[in-house]
C-alpha cells in the first residue's frame, strides 16, 4: 500500500513538473546578440531547426522566430560550412527582413566531433555555430545542439 | 495516506521551485548583470532606474528599423566588375591582350573542357550537396567567405581590365577549404596575382576572377567552371556570336 503511494507521489511530481516548463524540454540552443551599441542579450533554451539551407531559431518563449538564410554549402573539415545571406525576424505577426554583412556557420552533420578550421573550438554531433554581422552593426552568435535536421 | 501525499506535494514545491525560477531568467532574453555589492557599508545610493520591460522573441532594434532587401531562393552571385571612374576612361597598355568576362554560352555550343584529374561525379566534389552561390557574397563565396559590402584593398589579388566596356573586375586570394581552393587543388593550379599575360584566367560564379600560373595540365586563357563537376571550361575571350557549325 505504502509502494503504491509514493509511486503516485512521484507521478504527481514529475506531471506538475512537466506542467511548469513547458516547451523547454531539449531545446539547449543559445543565441547572443550584442546591439553596435554594446549590450548584450542572451537567449537560452532557443530551439534549433535545419531545413536545407535554412537555419530556423524559435525563442523559448515562442514569441519570436529567426530566419537565417543560407548557401554557398561546402565541407570544411568534415564540418559543413555555409554563408548567411539573409536573415528574417519574424515576429509579433510581421516579417522583419534584417541586412547581413557577413557571417559563418559551421555544422557537424557527422556523428562524430570535429574542430573547426582555425580554431580550439569543435563542434559535437549535430552541433552548429554560428557567427552573423548584420549591417547595422550587430553581432548575432548561436551555438548549441540542433533539435531538427531535414536536408 | 494524508501524510503520503503531503509528502508528495512538499516534493512537488521543492523540486519545481529552482527551475521556475530559471526558465524566468532565460525564457525571454536575459541581460548581463553586474555581481551584488558586498555587505560592507554600503553607500546611499539613487533609487535604481525602473527595469526595462523584456520584449518577448528576439530583440533587434536597431536592425528591425532599416529594412534589408529580400532575396529570391538560391539566387544568382551578383557581378564582380564595376565601371570604372566616369570621365576617366582607361585606354589598354600597347600591346595589351583584350579581356573580357566570358558571356552565356549557347546551349547548343560544346565548349572544350579539361576533365578534373579526380573525376568527380555529380556535385561528388560537394559530398553530393548542390552548391549555391551566395548573394552578397564576392563569387558567390566560391573563392571564400568575402563580402561584397566589406571588401577593401587588403585582400585585393589583381585585378583584370575590359577596356573596350570600361569594367574593373578585382580578385581576391583564394581562402583555403573553399570550392575554389578545391578546384586549384586538383588541377595543380598555383594562384598568381591578376594582370600579366599569358596567365590561366579562371572566371567564377557572377563574373568573379582569379589567375593561375599554366601548369602541363591547364595552359594560359580564359576559363569558365562547371561547378557540378568543378570542371575547367574553355572559354573565349570574346562573347560567343553565334555557334559553331555542327
Amino acid at each position: 500500500m505504502r509502494c503504491r503511494t509514493w509511486t503516485l507521489a512521484l507521478v504527481a511530481a514529475f506531471s506538475a513538473l512537466a506542467t511548469i516548463s513547458p516547451g523547454a524540454a531539449l531545446a539547449n540552443g543559445v543565441v547572443r546578440v550584442q546591439q553596435s551599441d554594446g549590450s548584450v542579450r542572451q537567449y537560452p533554451q532557443t530551439a534549433m531547426r535545419w531545413t536545407g539551407q535554412t537555419l530556423w531559431l524559435h525563442s523559448a518563449d515562442g514569441k519570436g522566430v529567426l530566419e537565417i538564410t543560407t548557401a554557398a554549402c561546402s565541407d570544411a573539415n568534415n564540418l559543413v560550412r555555409c554563408l548567411p545571406y539573409a536573415i528574417t525576424l519574424h515576429q509579433s505577426g510581421a516579417k522583419h527582413p534584417i541586412a547581413v554583412a557577413n557571417g559563418t556557420i559551421y555544422m557537424n552533420f557527422s556523428h562524430e566531433s570535429h574542430h573547426v578550421p582555425y580554431s580550439s573550438e569543435s563542434l559535437a554531433s549535430h552541433h552548429l555555430l554560428v557567427a552573423i554581422r548584420t549591417q547595422r552593426g550587430t553581432y548575432i552568435t548561436v551555438r548549441g545542439n540542433v533539435d531538427e535536421v531535414k536536408e | 495516506m494524508k501524510r503520503f501525499f503531503r509528502g508528495a506535494f512538499a516534493l512537488v514545491l521543492t523540486v519545481s521551485t529552482p527551475i521556475t525560477a530559471l526558465a524566468q531568467h532565460g525564457g525571454g532574453g536575459s541581460h548581463y548583470s553586474a555581481p551584488a555589492p558586498r555587505a560592507a557599508a554600503p553607500p546611499p545610493r539613487p533609487a535604481a532606474p525602473p527595469p526595462r520591460p523584456v520584449q518577448p522573441g528576439f530583440s533587434l532594434p536597431h536592425d528591425v528599423a532599416h529594412p534589408a532587401p529580400v532575396y529570391p531562393a538560391h539566387p544568382g552571385a551578383p557581378t564582380g566588375g564595376r565601371p570604372i571612374a566616369p570621365g576617366r576612361p582607361l585606354a589598354p597598355p600597347p600591346g595589351h591582350v583584350v579581356v573580357r568576362a566570358p558571356q552565356a554560352l549557347s546551349p547548343r555550343y560544346t565548349a572544350p573542357a579539361i576533365r578534373n584529374p579526380h573525376n568527380w561525379n555529380s556535385w561528388g566534389w560537394n559530398h553530393g550537396r548542390t552548391w549555391y552561390p551566395a548573394p552578397i557574397y564576392w563569387g558567390g563565396g566560391f573563392w571564400g567567405p568575402f563580402a561584397l559590402g566589406a571588401l577593401g584593398g587588403a585582400f585585393l589579388y589583381g585585378s583584370l581590365v575590359d577596356y573596350p566596356d570600361q569594367i574593373i573586375y578585382p580578385s581576391y586570394q583564394v581562402q583555403p577549404l573553399t570550392p575554389g581552393a578545391q578546384l586549384l587543388q586538383n588541377y595543380g593550379l598555383t594562384q598568381t596575382p591578376c594582370g600579366p599575360p599569358n596567365l590561366v584566367i579562371i572566371w567564377g560564379p557572377g563574373d568573379s576572377v582569379i589567375c593561375a600560373y599554366p601548369n602541363d595540365l591547364v595552359s594560359a586563357g580564359n576559363y569558365q567552371i562547371d561547378p557540378t563537376t568543378l570542371t575547367l571550361v574553355s572559354a573565349p575571350t570574346q562573347p560567343a556570336s553565334s555557334p559553331p557549325p555542327q
